[in-house]
């Protein structure tokens, strides 16, 4: 799999130069701004968005069918973008991390639930759009898989907005969502159980469908 | 270890709605080289990817170097050296950056031999793939298909949009290539010349079916072609004449010589004749 990794690389390197420069500018104002956490979490976002954008040009390139005649199975071709999503999930959560620990030692003093939230939303932010477009990318192609995907953003969207009302308007649910939530803690294990889960099905189902694609 | 076929194909059937590959069987012996011809929508690239198990068959059996083509696809793309029409690296790739990729794709990459290749084809190794000319790019997806020492190459319409003399060299290699006993070539092409230069086998694919498929030295000294006018025509039985082109003036049939009466004159039939012949009578 290291070829597949390694060809992700040069075109990260050729195509996503914008995402290259941003990046350590979005780190460096976030680490250092009071407007921190979305400065800090930005990043997170474009990184996560960066092997949904490969497998969309290796589509238009050719490469999804060049790529069957290599020696790898399909379950190694899509393990490759997961791949790459954890190394920039992780290479996002480090910098956070010593960004984050060197201003509050700098400048605002330790506060660990500051941290874990911020790592957290970060993780939260990398993962969620892989987990969902992947698969979808994968079935449909990169531009029908587009209106699919806000057609799931408006579902998930519906969802968090469900949670909220069911919240204000203090049903045997919300109180029980609401309960978790003033537990940041608890909240965050719970959520990261899910994630870890969910990513977990979202890669089983890339590779059952790539595994059923037909490359004409 | 020598395989005595390099591919045999039974019965392979896949259907589309407007579109169907029907009981397909073809065995290419290890050293040969064979060519799939047939007009354009004939069916070539639906068999090549069904070989390659890019789609999936709707019946049949495919063993390629004697292996299930089906069972560990990735360990058996180790042998094989493949080039398609209409596949792309990333534009952004250089020739250099391929050989690191396909340094740690393949077990057996042989880097000298790539670059060597490269330099021989003259192919630039710093540009970019979406800078190369057409010939250029199918000139380096030969280069990768043979730097890891295949065994079998297939090829699908891997001289198309060629000018002759890059078809020429091209063609070359392939003949270089089987100086191997071991090494086999699959090649599909709608230029017939390329393919009679090289293949000792040819294989004719129209709407779907195959019409023939025999050694190339055998169909020249089977077929014939007769020069006749149109009134003489009665004489040959329908179920002997294989292809006709009538004029007002003349005719010329395929025959299978062993069913020309003396007489006639018979003119030698080159392959691409003989394809033309056969699947306009088809038509």
């Amino acid at each position: 799999m290291k070829g597949l990794l390694l060809k992700d690389l040069y075109m990260i390197k050729s195509y996503c130069k914008t995402y290259l420069f941003l990046i350590p500018i979005f780190w460096i104002l976030g680490s250092f701004s009071k407007a921190s956490s979305f400065l800090t979490i930005y990043p997170c976002l474009l990184t996560a968005m960066i092997p949904v954008s490969l497998q969309t040009y290796d589509e238009k390139e050719r490469w999804s069918c060049y790529s069957c005649t290599l020696p790898y199975s399909s379950r190694q071709i899509v393990s490759a973008k997961y791949l790459l999503n954890l190394f920039t999930i992780l290479l996002n959560l480090g910098i956070i991390l010593i960004g984050q620990l060197i201003r509050m030692l700098c400048v605002s003093g330790f506060n660990l639930e500051e941290l874990l939230v911020l790592l957290f939303s970060g993780l939260l932010v990398s993962v969620l759009p892989t987990m969902f477009t992947l698969p979808l990318i994968f079935k449909l192609g990169a531009e029908k898989a587009q209106l699919a995907y806000m057609l799931l953003a408006i579902i998930i969207g519906g969802a968090f907005a469900g949670i909220a009302m069911a919240t204000e308007d203090k049903t045997e649910t919300g109180m029980a969502i609401l309960e978790v939530l003033q537990n940041p803690a608890v909240f965050m294990a719970i959520a990261l159980a899910g994630i870890v889960i969910l990513y977990g099905i979202s890669w089983q189902i890339s590779m059952k469908i790539y595994d059923r694609k037909e490359f004409q | 270890m020598l395989t005595e076929n390099a591919l045999e194909i039974k019965n392979l059937t896949k259907n589309y709605k407007e579109f169907s590959l029907q009981n397909l069987n073809l065995t290419l012996p290890s050293g040969c080289i064979m060519g799939l011809i047939g007009e354009n929508g004939a069916g070539k690239s639906t068999a090549i990817r069904l070989i390659l198990d890019m789609i999936r068959r709707d019946s049949g059996e495919i063993l390629i170097l004697g292996q299930d083509n089906r069972k560990h696809p990735e360990i058996l793309r180790e042998d094989l050296g493949i080039v398609l029409d209409d596949t792309g690296f990333s534009g952004c790739l250089t020739p250099k950056q391929i050989n690191h990729i396909m340094k740690n794709s393949f077990r057996n990459w042989d880097e000298n031999y790539f670059r060597g290749f490269l330099k021989k084809l003259s192919v630039p190794d710093h540009k970019q793939f979406k800078e190369l000319s057409k010939g250029m790019k199918m000139k380096l997806f030969i280069a990768v298909a043979m730097s890891h020492h295949p065994k079998f190459l297939i090829l699908d319409e891997a001289t198309n949009g060629l000018d002759p003399l890059v078809r020429d060299e091209i063609t070359d290699l392939f003949l270089e290539f089987t100086r191997d006993e071991t090494h086999s070539v699959l090649i599909s092409s709608h230029i017939v010349s390329d393919l009679e230069k090289i293949c000792d086998y040819i294989a004719f694919l129209h709407k779907g079916q195959l019409m023939l498929c025999e050694e190339k030295d055998i169909l020249r000294e089977k077929y014939g072609i007769v020069h006749c006018n149109p009134d003489q025509l009665r004489v040959f039985p329908e179920n002997v004449v294989k292809g006709k082109r009538i004029t007002k003036y003349d005719a010329e049939l395929l025959i299978e010589r062993e069913h020309i009466p003396n007489g006639f004159p018979v003119s030698p039939v080159s392959i691409e004749e003989l394809f033309v012949f056969m699947a306009k009578e088809e038509t």
